[in-house]
């Protein structure tokens, strides 16, 4: 038996992708205990929320999340819609479709740079970027904004789709499909790839539940977790799209899950450009308050299920704001995933979790 | 009978005397009033027999008067029904809950949080320390006993940006 040994990764190492501390207890090349410290960053994004105006949160919502926040910024109005009971029009639901689906492309491929760089893929690590690059351009087209759109409003969206974007972005879904398949080959073909991937972090169906795991992670250990088809939002149910899921639960699973999903957006997105209403109010007038009364809303992000416990006070300023994170319970159990491989393996499973700090620490 | 009124349903028959109160509040929500003293065992025959093998968040909710600990509880599994469990604290000096971390480990987490932004206790946690602020934040300067628990409504939002320098413990 070799002698005990702690390792610091983080705040600031390279496999961390943001600032926490990953306290490793090894002996030998095993791991035999792990703690995380988080709340480097944390914000009181909460307490922030609870003390404004309701339609003003809104920008900083999108600093949940600087890689999605898109997704983060819809969640939060859909919320309050939900609980002014505001209907907004269809022309306005398929355009937040195509916004919220390209965002979850656009994060998808910083995680699989992430992710091929961690494994030393190096090659990777550069090409997801260019082609995330031609979705923010679309993105920067429509809201101003490569990162922090503010394009949601309450009661519908900031403003039109500019011209000639319909035709921009049926191309760039083309384009992209295209891409998908050189990646998958790409990576499946590298043993590096393969060796660091496969039957590595596996997480079994019982723990993934019972450790709070929702999203990639979720289905990759064979649950059929998608709030879009569970509790559908949006014109979801209108449109034909399959949930991938996988029972492997480990790296590889992950990553496939996340490929297919690239897949199914870019299917979402033509089908939403298809049958995009030529005529609708796109931006209705809201009532100045919130009522009594609460609501609990969840939508599928693309980390897992981002919800907002929302308590109205019969006042503009919401009461309580509780921003639940799918990063957060994420993180939590790559401490339990780690524990008992070897130290090799630690970057692969917290790369494959796709952790974001800002909506962990909030 | 749709899934949430059959949840309802065995709820009321095999909880009775539990719970204070059951009640589908909107569309796939179903709220359960209880107390803390049966919290542990609603959250078993919650987590066992009703199968809701899933725990979202923990949220706590200051009302002034006395403190709320919100559940939200999810089955996955085509069902869309989340259970939400609100447990209400009328001690507001001494809060406490007990731990359900033995049920669903993702509590772990969520219930570090509580202590930490609310200041309620959770007994029986395995590791109950700060998560988000700093682990010797008590040993801080604080003008205010509020600050200690940054999400009570007693503490307000500084004027201009602040930071903050670890004080040495003059005990020690």
């Amino acid at each position: 038996m070799s002698e005990q040994m702690y390792i610091h990764m983080g705040p600031q190492h390279p496999v961390n992708h943001g600032l926490w501390t990953l306290k490793v207890k090894t002996e030998g090349e095993q791991v035999v205990g792990s703690e995380i410290l988080i709340g480097y960053i944390f914000r009181m994004i909460e307490k922030m929320a609870e003390s404004r105006p309701y339609d003003t949160f809104q920008p900083l919502a999108d600093r949940l999340c600087y890689v999605s926040a898109m997704s983060w910024e819809g969640t939060y109005i859909m919320a309050i819609e939900k609980l002014l009971g505001m209907e907004v029009s269809k022309r306005a639901q398929y355009m937040r479709v195509i916004m919220l689906e390209f965002q979850r492309i656009a994060s998808h491929f910083t995680w699989l740079s992430a992710y091929a760089g961690d494994l030393g893929v190096l090659t990777m690590l550069v090409i997801p970027y260019r082609e995330r690059e031609y979705v923010l351009d679309l993105l920067e087209h429509v809201t101003g904004s490569r990162m922090m759109y503010n394009y949601f409003r309450v009661g519908g969206l900031k403003h039109e789709f500019p011209q000639g974007f319909v035709n921009d972005a049926r191309k760039l879904t083309y384009y992209l499909d295209e891409r998908i398949k050189e990646y998958s080959a790409m990576l499946e073909d590298s043993k590096v790839f393969m060796l660091r991937s496969v039957e590595v972090g596996v997480l079994s169906k019982e723990n993934a539940l019972n450790l709070g795991a929702t999203g990639p992670v979720l289905r990759a250990s064979g649950v059929q977790g998608d709030i879009r088809k569970i509790e559908p939002y949006l014109v979801y149910p209108e449109l034909d799209f399959d949930v991938p899921v996988r029972t492997g639960g480990d790296c590889l699973a992950r990553f496939q899950i996340r490929m297919e999903e690239i897949r199914q957006s870019t299917h979402i997105i033509r089908q939403a450009l298809d049958n995009l209403p030529p005529e609708g109010e796109i931006n209705q007038k809201a009532p100045r308050r919130l009522p009594q009364g609460e609501v609990y809303f969840r939508t599928e992000d693309p980390r897992g299920e981002a919800g907002y416990y929302i308590i109205g006070n019969d006042d503009k300023i919401p009461y309580r704001v509780k921003i639940k994170s799918p990063a957060y319970s994420n993180l939590c159990l790559t401490s339990h995933l780690i524990t008992g491989g070897k130290v090799a393996d630690i970057p692969p499973i917290i790369a494959s979790a796709d952790l974001c700090m800002g909506e962990i620490d909030r | 009978m749709t899934p949430i009124e059959e949840h309802r349903k065995q709820i009321q028959e095999k909880l009775s005397g539990k719970i204070d109160d059951v009640q589908i509040i909107a569309d796939s929500r179903l709220e359960i009033k209880t107390s803390s003293d049966n919290l542990f065992e609603v959250m078993t025959f919650v987590a066992q027999d009703l199968g809701f093998p899933s725990l979202e968040a923990i949220s706590g909710v200051d009302w002034e008067t006395h403190f709320d600990v919100v559940y939200h509880i999810d089955r996955w599994d085509g069902d869309s029904t989340v259970i939400q469990v609100r447990v209400k604290l009328d001690d507001r000096d001494n809060p406490q809950v007990p731990s359900i971390t033995s049920i669903w480990a993702s509590a772990n987490w969520h219930e570090r949080e509580l202590y930490d932004m609310f200041g309620i206790h959770v007994s029986g946690h395995p590791n109950l320390k700060r998560l988000l602020l700093p682990e010797d934040w008590d040993d801080y300067e604080h003008k205010h006993i509020s600050e200690l628990y940054p999400m009570r409504r007693a503490y307000t939002l500084p004027e201009k940006p602040f930071s903050y320098k670890p004080q040495p413990n003059k005990e020690v």
